[in-house]
């Protein structure tokens, strides 16, 4: 970009409504997606916002979505944007870590995603189903929210992790994963240290984590020690890692890597399988078309199988409709380190560009009929449309994965169960208390199970 | 029918191998300075035989990567 087009670049918008004291970060705060959703229609595809003191400029639409993407990480940085995920994973980890040694990391936590290891995973969450939903009885109600949380650390810890972690889940692992999850409260993005008793919780659960995992690695060795087989699970991986300099990862990394995998993992899928049941019992009229195909994946009396689950059009319809609507992270976040320049828009080092798929998502030049909610809705021309994995070389690489694990987790649901809204329709309201979209709660379903209807 | 064309987007690549386990012989991944492998196009302009591999290739990439045309 030449001097002269620098020189005449066009002022960004910026959003009314800045409080004196720190800008608009309250009204973030307090309602963070129908704020962003105002900055974009006040200011249009590009509008600056003051998050308490950083100046933000949120990018809305594919054209500024594939900008961000194809912006190197030395120009839009990721690390600079998520330093309130350093103390959840701790400190030497992700963005925690020296650029080539976090490119080291994500290389190692790859070998859980490759293709082949993928074929074994429908199975797995298949069985975790099963075993889940054994005392279900004929018929009752749940909390979904709760149940699909739940059920997707199994499924997410059973794939990823291997089984012998899975069966060693307890209720602790899970109450101090909570307490991690607490931990990215939206005051983080200002000071993820500062003296507060959420941070304090999520402080001792890392380090009791860190505890629980290094005695799983002493039992592992000693058990290698004395004759037993490796197993193939990513625990075995982080323990046999090492760096391009030849060092392996210390207990505090792979406690780190092991959080990062499950963070990454779980409650996004969690989230995704809770809208997707909440949008199946909100659209009774596809029932019959949705049960034919998951009745027909079964129809050879085979289980559940990788390949099977690429072709069913509706299921994968309703998640990625479920997924438009109502994706989990909405503020994918990045600072800019050199002049960032978009259309006839200049982004000045130091202020963070942001971008929103909920809003995005609803642009009804590339989704007509944003609102509605349509199973059938034709993918957009445009790739960087639809963004709920982020896009580009940080797009999520679990985003495979993701979409697997809850086809697979639907394809055993809807086999066996039906299932019906208990409150109103507009009872399942979104609620976004920690960063990630979600449905309120309670967020009750009737289910009955299929063979005695 | 025209010839096709197969292009992959390696900023979009994420090295998932789904284009290398449905066309061997079109597919490769290889090492690159990303923390994942990325797929290279071994044969950027397939003759017809190929037609049906490479369009599931496209079609099931996970990121979108994979772009198929035809002159």
């Amino acid at each position: 970009m030449s001097t002269e087009q620098i020189a005449s670049a066009k002022p960004i918008p910026i959003a009314s409504g800045a409080a004196a004291d720190g800008g608009h970060f309250a009204e973030f705060i307090s309602t963070p997606l129908l704020f962003l959703k105002r900055v974009y229609e006040e200011c249009g595809e590009v509008g600056e916002f003051d998050m308490g003191g950083l100046p933000t400029v949120l990018m809305i639409g594919p054209d500024a979505h594939e900008a961000f993407f194809r912006a190197p990480d030395e120009q839009l940085n990721a690390a600079e944007a998520y330093q309130m995920m350093v103390p959840v994973f701790g400190e030497g980890v992700q963005y925690g870590a020296e650029p080539h040694i976090e490119r080291q990391q994500l290389k190692i936590q790859y070998q859980g995603l490759k293709h082949d290891k993928m074929a074994n995973y429908a199975g797995v969450v298949a069985q975790e189903v099963i075993d889940f939903t054994k005392d279900w009885g004929d018929e009752g109600e749940l909390d979904f929210y709760e149940a699909f949380t739940s059920l997707t650390l199994r499924t997410s810890t059973h794939c990823l992790l291997g089984s012998q972690f899975r069966y060693r889940l307890t209720d602790e692992f899970a109450e101090l994963y909570h307490d991690l999850e607490n931990g990215i409260d939206p005051s983080a993005l200002l000071d993820p240290n500062q003296q507060k008793e959420t941070f304090k919780k999520r402080d001792l659960a890392r380090e009791r984590l860190q505890q629980l995992i290094t005695e799983e690695i002493h039992r592992r060795r000693d058990a290698e020690r004395a004759g037993a087989a490796p197993l193939d699970d990513m625990l075995n991986i982080y323990m046999t890692a090492q760096y391009e300099d030849g060092r392996k990862l210390s207990e505090h990394e792979i406690t780190g890597l092991v959080i990062w995998f499950m963070f990454a993992g779980h409650h996004t899928s969690s989230n995704t399988s809770a809208w997707t049941l909440v949008e199946i019992a909100r659209h009774p009229a596809y029932r019959d078309e949705l049960v034919a195909e998951i009745d027909r994946l079964f129809a050879d009396g085979q289980a559940l199988s990788f390949n099977a689950l690429r072709e069913i059009p509706l299921l994968e319809g309703f998640i990625r409709e479920a997924l438009r609507l109502h994706p989990p992270l909405n503020a994918i976040s990045r600072r800019v380190l050199k002049p960032f320049e978009f259309k006839s828009y200049r982004v000045e080092p130091g202020k963070n560009v942001m971008l929103c798929p909920w809003v995005a998502h609803k642009l009804p030049e590339h989704f007509p009929e944003p609102e509605r909610f349509n199973p059938k809705r034709p993918a957009p021309d445009n790739v960087f449309a639809a963004i709920p994995f982020g896009g580009g070389r940080r797009k999520c690489v679990g985003n495979a994965f993701a979409l697997l694990q809850v086809k697979a987790i639907f394809c055993e649901l809807l086999r066996h169960f039906e299932f019906e809204l208990s409150l109103t329709p507009e009872q399942y309201q979104e609620i976004m208390p920690a960063l990630i979209l979600r449905p309120s709660d309670p967020c009750k379903l009737r289910y009955k199970r299929r063979n005695t209807i | 029918m025209g010839k096709l064309c197969v292009k992959v987007d390696l900023d979009l690549c994420q090295g998932h191998g789904v284009c290398q386990a449905e066309s061997p012989a079109l597919f490769e991944l290889q090492e690159t300075d990303a923390p994942y492998p990325q797929a290279i196009v071994l044969i950027e302009k397939p003759g017809e035989d190929y037609r049906e591999q490479v369009l599931r290739a496209e079609k099931f990439c996970p990121n979108s990567a994979i772009t198929v045309s035809e002159s």
